[in-house]
């Protein structure tokens, strides 16, 4: 009887493997039984054969040895350092961590009702007169608003996100990565999508000022270039 | 009075001191077998050392506080994998979002400086390492795990299967697939 022949495709699957000599005996034999039958797999393996040769030297184990050296040593000191979930609910660690936690949620609070606030009036008083001052915010995340208006507010810069040791300790890592997560996945998907173009500036005029220099003429510009050439900075 | 080191064996024995309260040997056992493992899954998703290690670091804290209840439904090999990934995947989200905030690009690649074994082709065999490591990454996220677990870390594809979730002949295609693509590209190179 005569020795089973293999597939086109199961000469495939098996072809790395062969190559890498990590074949059974079996499955070994029953390869190169099949491989007349498929002379460009032939071809394509010593090809592989020839280049993978080349890279045999490179010492993987020896270069990650010496780059995890010190991490036992590491964690077990992190570990050790690092208190267990339940200790915070000794009463010190249960008050931190609920101030933590509202000091959080203000955070967020405050970041996503800047975000999505359309404007903000400011009574202004100047010489004795009181000035209603309008600015207007565009949202951070709206499908309704143009690609050119949707703003990122620039205090979100501020904003560290409770990834340190001191606030693992206090909250429980789940909230912490879910918070993260969350405004991680949205902003993401903005940049993905390109809705996010510019960013605010702390003060109204200076978006002016940048909104004016994209408007100027050549002419111009090179007259603000000349006039700096005699600005000492 | 001399102290034996305890030389544990396995994956079940690891666990078992952890839970019996010898946590400093355990612990040290657990990060030794594991750390090269982890630190080469991290730094192909994030490909920048100081990250790697911060992740490997993170991973097995994040394991340690979970390895007592570990069900042991899949090896610890597995389990670390996906907390690997996982924790490797967070960090690059983070750190595109970083990048955007400031202003600046994302950190640039870490390349692996392999050790040269003469100094007469050191650049060449540089280079063609980068080269290798660069295809590898160029890989789609499948076909570059599956080839790495399998080339690298020398896992059977049902160990393979059971991280990625992925069926052995799915898998297998893939180790095909990715050997053939890294074979052409390093090919073109050398040629150049």
């Amino acid at each position: 009887m005569g020795k089973k022949q293999l597939t086109r495709k199961e000469m495939e699957e098996m072809l790395p493997d062969y190559i890498f000599r990590r074949l059974s005996k079996e499955d070994c034999e029953a390869f190169e039984g099949s491989l007349p039958n498929f002379p460009d797999l032939a071809v394509e393996i010593e090809e592989v054969r020839k280049i993978f040769s080349k890279l045999e030297n490179m010492d993987i184990d020896g270069y990650l040895e010496r780059k995890t050296r010190n991490i036992p040593v590491k964690v077990a000191n992190r570990f050790t350092k690092r208190k267990s979930p339940l200790e915070i609910f000794s009463l010190k660690g249960f008050v931190t961590a609920v101030a933590g936690f509202g000091v959080i949620i203000i955070a967020l609070s405050i970041f996503l009702s800047k975000s999505f606030r359309n404007e903000i009036r400011l009574n202004e008083s100047t010489n004795g007169f009181v000035r209603d001052v309008r600015i207007e915010k565009t949202p951070l995340i709206s499908p309704e608003i143009p690609d050119s208006l949707v703003e990122f507010s620039s205090s979100f810069y501020g904003f560290d996100f409770p990834v340190g040791d001191g606030y693992i300790n206090i909250l429980d890592e789940k909230i912490t990565e879910d918070l993260t997560e969350l405004v991680n996945e949205d902003l993401v998907k903005l940049v993905d999508s390109k809705h996010l173009i510019h960013f605010s500036f702390e003060k109204q005029s200076e978006l002016e000022l940048i909104q004016n220099l994209e408007r100027i003429n050549e002419k111009e510009f090179q007259q603000i270039i000349k006039e700096l050439k005699n600005v000492e900075i | 009075m001399i102290q034996l080191a305890i030389n544990l064996k396995t994956d079940r024995e690891i666990i078992d001191e952890y839970t019996r309260g010898n946590v400093e040997q355990a612990t040290n056992e657990f990060v030794r077998r594991y750390k090269n493992f982890v630190y080469l899954v991290a730094f192909r998703y994030v490909r920048n050392y100081d990250d790697a290690e911060d992740i490997t670091q993170e991973v097995f804290i994040d394991a340690l506080r979970k390895l007592k209840d570990f069900r042991r439904e899949s090896s610890l090999k597995t389990w670390l994998y996906r907390i690997a990934v996982n924790k490797a995947k967070n960090h690059l989200r983070k750190q595109r979002l970083i990048s955007l905030v400031r202003f600046s690009r994302p950190e640039e690649d870490d390349e692996m400086d392999f050790p040269d074994h003469s100094q007469s082709n050191k650049l060449e065999r540089k280079e063609l390492e980068e080269k290798f490591l660069e295809v590898l990454a160029s890989l789609p996220e499948k076909q570059r795990e599956v080839f790495s677990l399998r080339y690298f870390d020398n896992l059977s594809f049902n160990e393979i299967s059971e991280m990625l979730g992925t069926s052995v002949g799915g898998l297998k295609a893939n180790y095909f697939h990715a050997v053939r693509k890294i074979a052409n590209e390093m090919k073109k190179y050398l040629e150049e």
